[in-house]
C-alpha cells in the first residue's frame, strides 16, 4: 500500500539570492518501508522531510499522500493531516514547554484524533524509552538525550501513517540511538513508512533503501548495509 | 485547550506574574479615578438635586462663604431678626421661604456628642427642606423632644442623644445629599433657639438677649423662570441688612474646579493607561514571539491555527481576568480612604462610597482588563496563527 508518493517536486527559497534544495524529487514510500536519506549538511534533507510533512509548500511536481494529490489542499485539511497521519522526529528538541512529558504525549494523542487521552498508551511508551520515571517532568527538566527520547513517544503515541525522523539519533548515546533506530524499524515492521534523514551511515543500516541528497536531486545508494 | 491555557500560566509563573502585575496596577489606577470621581459628580449632583433652595439668605455680618454654607457644618453664631423671614417670603417671585436657626453641640461636653457639630432648628409650619423626607416616613412634623440626623451619622445612630444637656430621642436620618447637611442635627426651631439660650457652654453669644425672634439664615425656594439674581436685586431693593446666595452659583463654581481637576486627573490617567495599554500589547507580542518555535511545533503536530489564535487569546484573557480582579479589589480598597482624605477638602459625602457602588466601579476595572487583554493580545495571536509552521520553528531558532 503506497503512503506518499513525490513526483518531480522542486522546492525554492527565495533569500536575496534563489536556493534551490530540491530540484527533482521522485520518490514513493510505501507501507512497512524504512528509507534513509543520507547527505552533507545544507543538502536539503530537512526541507525534503518539510515538504513530506506538508508544513512546506511545493513549487512543482505533485504529492500523493495515500493516492490522494495533496497539493491543493487547504491549510485546515493539511493540519489534520499531519494531526492524524505524520509524526515527527524533528532535529532540534521540540517539546511543549508547559506540559510534562505524558501531557505532551497526550496532547498530540488527542490532536491525532483521539476521543479521551489514552493515558495507558502513553504510560507504555514512556515505558519503552526508559521514561517511566520522568513522566510528570518538565521538558526543560530533562536531559538532551531524555528529550529526544520524549519526542520520538510522541511521535509514535497516535500510531501515524509516516513518520518522519529528522536525524534522530542527535544528543542521544550509542544504546539509546540504536534503540530509537529500532523503535523507528519495528514501526515500519508494523506497516508504517518511516523516512529517516541521517548524516550517520551507521544508523542507516537497517534501512530498506538508502538515498542521498545531493544538488536537490534524489540518488539511491541501495538496500540499508550495502 | 482550556487545561494547556491555564498550564501556560501556571508553569510560565514569572511572565505570567508580570503580566497580571501590570494589569492589576492599570485597573487600580481605573478603580480609584472611577470611584473617587464618580462619587464626587454624584455628590455634587445629589447636594443640587436634594438640597431644595434656590437661594439662601443670611445675614449681612456673616462671614460664611456660599461654599462654606453648603459644603461644611462649621457653625456659625450670627443672626437676624425672624421677621426678615416674613419680608422675605413677601417679595416677588418667592415661592416659599423658611428661616431655620444655627447652633451647635459643644466640644469636650460629657452630655454631648463630644464635638462641635452644626444644630438646625427648622419651621415645622414653612419648611420645604427636610418635608419631603418627613412625608416620606410618614411624619406630619417632629415632636419637641424628637430630631433627625444628617447622612452621615450612621456611626452615631442611637435611639436618643444628649444636646446641650436636653435629651432626644432620635427618630430618622437624612439621605446623604453630600452637603453640609450630612453632618447636621435638625429640630424644630424653637427647640433649637430655647436649647441654644439655655445653654451654659453658649452664654457668650447671648449675653441677655433673647433667641426667641432669632434666625441665621431663610432658605429660599424661586417661582419657575425668576432667576437667583433677579431675586437678590429684589432683596437689595428692601434694604434689608441681607446677603444672598446662590446654591447653584455655588455648585457650578465647585463642578467647575471639580471638572477642571477630574480633567487633569484623567488626562494623566489617560497617558497611564495609554502606557499599561502598550505595554500589556508589548508583553503579549513579547510572549508570542518568544514561543514561536513552539507555536510551529504544535502547527506541526496538528493544531489549527483557529486553536492557536483562542491558545494566546485565551492566556491574555485568562491574565487579564486575574489581574483584573485583583486590580479591582485593590482598587476598591484604595478609593474609601482616598474619598476620605478628598471630603476634608471639598466636604463630599463619604457614604456615596458603598457596596454597590464599590462592585460596580470593581467589575468595570475588570471589563477594562478584560477589553486592554483582548485589544492587546488579538494582533500577537493572529500573527502566531498565521505563521507556516516551518516558518515559525526557524524563527523560533532565531530568536
Amino acid at each position: 500500500m503506497e503512503i506518499c508518493r513525490l513526483e518531480h517536486i522542486q522546492k525554492i527559497y527565495h533569500m536575496g539570492e534563489q536556493v534551490v534544495p530540491l530540484q527533482d524529487i521522485s520518490l514513493t514510500v510505501n507501507a512497512g518501508n524504512f528509507i534513509a536519506v543520507e547527505g552533507v549538511s545544507g543538502a536539503g534533507k530537512s526541507t525534503l522531510l518539510a515538504v513530506m510533512g506538508t508544513l512546506l509548500s511545493i513549487d512543482g511536481g505533485r504529492y500523493f499522500f495515500e493516492s490522494e494529490d495533496i497539493s491543493g489542499l487547504s491549510d485546515r485539511q493539511k493540519t489534520d493531516l499531519r494531526a492524524k497521519k505524520i509524526g515527527f522526529l524533528f532535529q532540534d528538541t521540540n517539546l511543549i514547554q508547559a506540559l510534562t512529558v505524558r501531557e505532551n504525549l497526550l496532547f498530540a494523542q488527542t490532536l491525532g484524533g483521539a476521543e479521551k487521552a489514552n493515558g495507558a498508551a502513553a504510560d507504555a511508551l514512556l515505558e519503552q524509552l526508559g521514561l517511566a520515571d520522568r513522566a510528570s517532568f518538565l521538558p526543560h527538566q530533562l536531559s538532551g538525550g531524555q528529550r529526544r527520547r520524549a519526542m520520538a513517544a510522541r511521535c509514535l503515541i497516535h500510531a501515524p501513517h509516516l513518520i518522519l525522523a529528522d536525524e534522530p539519533t542527535n544528543d542521544l548515546d550509542e544504546v539509546w540511538a540504536g534503540r530509537i533506530v529500532t523503535l523507528l524499524a519495528d514501526a515500519a515492521k508494523r506497516g508504517t513508512g518511516v523516512v529517516m534523514v541521517s548524516h550517520n551511515s551507521c544508523w542507516t543500516a537497517g534501512a530498506d533503501a538508502r538515498y542521498r541528497l545531493d544538488g536537490g536531486v534524489l540518488a539511491k545508494l541501495g538496500k540499508g548495509g550495502e | 485547550m482550556k487545561k494547556l491555557i491555564w498550564n501556560n500560566i501556571v508553569r510560565r509563573r514569572g511572565q505570567s506574574l508580570l503580566t497580571m502585575a501590570i494589569t492589576a496596577l492599570t485597573v487600580l489606577s481605573f478603580v480609584v479615578v472611577l470611584g473617587v470621581f464618580w462619587t464626587m459628580r454624584q455628590g455634587i449632583a445629589l447636594s443640587q438635586e436634594r438640597l431644595g433652595a434656590d437661594v439662601v439668605v443670611l445675614p449681612k455680618d456673616a462671614s460664611a462663604s456660599g461654599y462654606d454654607l453648603l459644603f461644611t457644618a462649621n457653625p456659625e453664631n450670627i443672626y437676624m431678626p425672624a421677621s426678615v423671614a416674613e419680608e422675605i417670603a413677601e417679595i416677588n417671585g418667592v415661592k416659599a421661604a423658611s428661616p431655620q436657626f444655627y447652633s451647635q453641640t459643644l466640644a469636650g461636653s460629657c452630655c454631648d456628642y463630644g464635638y462641635e457639630m452644626r444644630v438646625v432648628g427648622f419651621d415645622p409650619d414653612t419648611d420645604f427642606i427636610l418635608a419631603p423626607y418627613l412625608h416620606l416616613r410618614n411624619y406630619d412634623r417632629l415632636a419637641d423632644n424628637e430630631i433627625i440626623l444628617g447622612g452621615n451619622f450612621t456611626d452615631f445612630m442611637e435611639t436618643s442623644s444628649m444636646i446641650l444637656g436636653h435629651k432626644f430621642n432620635v427618630v430618622g436620618e437624612l439621605y446623604p445629599t453630600g452637603s453640609g447637611m450630612d453632618d447636621t442635627i435638625f429640630m424644630n426651631i424653637d427647640v433649637a433657639r430655647s436649647i441654644s439660650e439655655e445653654s451654659e457652654g453658649l452664654s457668650g453669644i447671648w449675653s441677655g438677649k433673647s433667641a426667641a425672634d432669632q434666625i441665621s439664615v431663610v432658605m429660599v425656594k424661586l417661582k419657575g423662570g425668576v432667576s437667583a439674581a433677579d431675586f437678590t436685586l429684589a432683596v437689595l431693593k428692601t434694604g434689608l441688612p441681607v446677603q444672598c446666595v446662590a446654591t447653584s452659583d455655588t455648585i457650578t463654581s465647585l463642578h467647575t474646579q471639580l471638572t477642571a481637576t477630574a480633567e487633569m486627573f484623567f488626562l494623566l490617567w489617560a497617558a497611564s493607561l495609554l502606557i499599561a495599554a502598550l505595554s500589556l500589547f508589548g508583553r503579549f507580542h513579547a510572549l508570542a514571539r518568544e514561543r514561536r518555535r513552539e507555536i510551529g511545533l504544535m502547527r506541526a503536530i496538528g493544531l489549527q491555527k483557529s486553536r492557536v489564535f483562542s491558545l494566546i487569546v485565551g492566556e491574555a484573557l485568562t491574565m487579564a481576568f486575574l489581574g483584573g480582579v485583583v486590580g479591582g479589589i485593590g482598587g476598591c480598597l484604595c478609593t474609601g480612604p482616598i474619598i476620605g482624605r478628598l471630603r476634608e477638602a471639598f466636604f463630599l459625602s463619604s457614604s456615596l462610597w458603598n457596596l454597590k457602588t464599590a462592585l460596580l466601579c470593581g467589575l468595570a476595572g475588570v471589563a477594562l482588563a478584560v477589553l486592554l487583554g483582548f485589544l492587546a493580545a488579538i494582533l500577537p495571536a493572529a500573527q502566531s496563527a498565521s505563521l507556516e509552521p516551518q516558518a515559525a520553528i526557524a524563527q523560533g531558532e532565531l530568536n
